[in-house]
């Protein structure tokens, strides 16, 4: 019995929380357009009328336009996963290089395949992306949740990086999965 | 003064790694292994090229602008190497097409 009202309640919250995320979503679209008008243009050009017109029309589009599925982002794990990605890719890079002037060429490239446990949409999205920025990675193919990589070495134990990725960007986001299994 | 030799010291830098893709593009066995040279050097080389830039920039309009090349250049890099990788798994190495 109690269960099924804070069901309810839940719900009830869940409509009024989403319509706060539309106008929230708009303002920031909005301020997105208007910073993207003044890195682009210039602090003038962005107050002109024609441009305060375009930011109004950008945030209005986005309440016209169909909601996607609401994904919460945890904020303080972004700043760690982003010096994650720039540490990563930078040794991504210097990796290649030093594999590309090597008069012998060490490479031993392969195949491997990767699970990945992370949902569809933005997570898994920026998974494949980011693999194929790192060392000796780089995303062939998805089917379900079943990853084709490839690797430029198979000797470098590529699972252990993809692993530590995955893990990076699972606390970055909310599982929407994880939380309906944990709620009840 | 200071900007300026860390200007050239970044661009040269950056450049030692746009020559290290293309020599892996060159010497790399097959399309895999070249687009990993390509993606992931242009991606730092690029970085690096950047980064000397935004030393001369004339505002924070002007960084922020470099900066969004360089993110907006890493996601077309990085999806356009996997759309070609995919395609390379579904057709064939792209020398048997003809």
């Amino acid at each position: 019995m109690v269960r099924v009202a804070t069901h309810r309640d839940a719900s009830g919250r869940a409509g009024l929380s989403r319509a706060r995320t539309r106008w929230r979503r708009a303002a920031w679209t909005a301020l997105a357009a208007a910073v993207l008008w003044w890195i682009l243009a210039g602090l003038d050009a962005l107050l002109e009328p024609l441009a305060l017109l375009a930011v109004l029309l950008a945030g209005a589009a986005s309440l016209v336009l169909p909601t996607s599925r609401p994904l919460s982002v945890r904020p303080l794990a972004i700043p760690g996963l982003i010096t994650y990605f720039l540490r990563a890719s930078f040794l991504g890079g210097i990796d290649i290089a030093r594999r590309a002037l090597d008069p012998k060429l060490p490479i031993a490239p392969d195949f491997i395949e990767y699970r990945a446990d992370l949902p569809h949409g933005p997570p898994l999205t920026l998974f494949m992306a980011v693999l194929s920025l790192l060392p000796g990675t780089l995303s062939v193919r998805l089917e379900g949740r079943l990853l084709t990589v490839h690797v430029l070495d198979r000797h470098s134990h590529p699972e252990i990086a993809l692993r530590e990725l995955e893990k990076r960007i699972h606390a970055a986001f909310e599982d929407p999965r994880r939380q309906s299994e944990e709620t009840p | 003064m200071i900007a300026n030799t860390l200007t050239v010291i970044l661009i040269l830098a950056g450049l030692v790694f746009f020559a290290a893709g293309t020599a892996g593009l060159l010497r790399f066995p097959d399309v895999y292994s070249r687009l990993h040279a390509l993606t992931k050097a242009d991606n730092v080389g690029l970085g690096l090229v950047i980064l000397g830039l935004m030393l001369q920039a004339g505002g924070p309009a002007d960084i922020l602008k470099l900066f969004l090349i360089w993110v907006l250049v890493l996601a077309a890099g990085t999806t356009a190497a996997h759309m070609v990788a995919q395609r390379t798994w579904t057709h064939g190495e792209f020398e048997s097409d003809r």
